[in-house]
């Protein structure tokens, strides 16, 4: 699949999906679009392309391996895993809370990157707490309070629009 | 499952609506062009690399080796090495040097040179790697010679 106008299909079809993702996880437009872009090269240049049974699944999978890879690049990672304290399990009260979608995107770009990056992972690209621990190298544990943490960080930031 | 989880579960792939920051398509074509160049130069470098290598192997197997050159170039790097650790003897432990001149010839010195000694019907090529195996082991006997009395 060498030729242009595949390579074109592929970028029209899975460049939307992939860019999300990736925003999502490293918050930065000019790097989400160079894993959106790496990703979809990784995928031309795979000689055994027969092989893969799931495009959409390798593109994203590949695309957030990426992008949790720029975090750790950044450092962010094991500076927010050494300055994270464990806080006590309180849930946010959300009875009588309005959702919609611009508000959780502007909600969500508001947290620290790392809070986002496991939220991204379990809310919108349906990992559990075990597959994130693997892809990020942090213990399964960890992942777990850090996205209960999140997911109250993530509400308090939604009340507070609502308020 | 929260009430948040609910609305973004039910309402997922609405998420994935920021847009593309406009010419995102134009700088993906520029990577893939580029990815392509890089490809041709490998595969163009690639080939220069086996034909070299075929080259390489058909001049390997059609030049005869030159026996005399090759054996001068031997005695002139065993005489060096030779000289070398005479140097170092005189300089260091000048009351051995008798004893090492005596290893060195039993080293260097044959009674009748191996080169005289090959039979006739060997190819040359034969003769050539038989003669370098042969002195490139009396070189490494110089050479650990010359690190033992230099200790």
């Amino acid at each position: 699949m060498k030729n242009t106008i595949e390579i074109e299909r592929l970028y029209e079809s899975m460049s939307g999906r992939l860019y999300n993702a990736s925003l999502r996880i490293v918050g930065c437009s000019a790097d989400a679009e160079e894993i959106m872009h790496d990703s979809l090269l990784q995928y031309w240049r795979f000689k055994r392309k027969d092989e893969i049974r799931d495009i959409k699944g390798w593109l994203t999978s590949t695309c957030i391996r990426k992008s949790i890879d720029k975090l750790r690049e950044r450092h962010r990672w094991k500076d927010f895993l050494e300055q994270y304290e464990d806080p006590a399990a309180e849930e946010e009260e959300e009875r009588d809370m309005k959702y919609d979608i611009p508000s959780i995107q502007k909600a969500l770009y508001t947290l620290p990157d790392n809070y986002r990056a496991i939220l991204s992972l379990h809310l919108f690209e349906g990992y559990d707490y075990q597959e994130i621990s693997q892809i990020t190298g942090t213990n399964e544990s960890t992942i777990r309070s850090l996205y209960m943490r999140g997911r109250q960080k993530l509400a308090a930031a939604l009340k507070q629009k609502n308020s | 499952m929260t009430e948040l989880e609910r609305y973004i579960s039910s309402n997922i792939d609405a998420f994935d609506c920021e847009p593309i920051p406009e010419g995102g398509k134009e700088r993906f074509m520029d990577a893939v062009r580029q990815e392509r160049r890089k490809n041709r130069i490998q595969v163009v470098s690639i080939a220069f690399t086996g034909m070299a290598a075929c080259i390489a192997i058909i001049m390997a197997i059609l030049v005869e080796p030159d026996i005399s050159k090759e054996l001068e170039r031997h005695y002139t790097r065993m005489a060096m090495k030779e000289n070398e650790i005479l140097t170092i003897v005189g300089r260091e432990c000048p009351e051995e040097t008798d004893m090492i001149m005596n290893t060195l010839r039993t080293i260097t010195a044959d009674a009748i040179p191996l080169e005289e000694q090959l039979p006739e019907e060997l190819s040359t090529k034969e003769k050539s790697r038989i003669l370098n195996e042969y002195y490139d082991l009396k070189y490494s006997a110089l050479e650990n010679l010359m690190a033992n009395i230099s200790r």
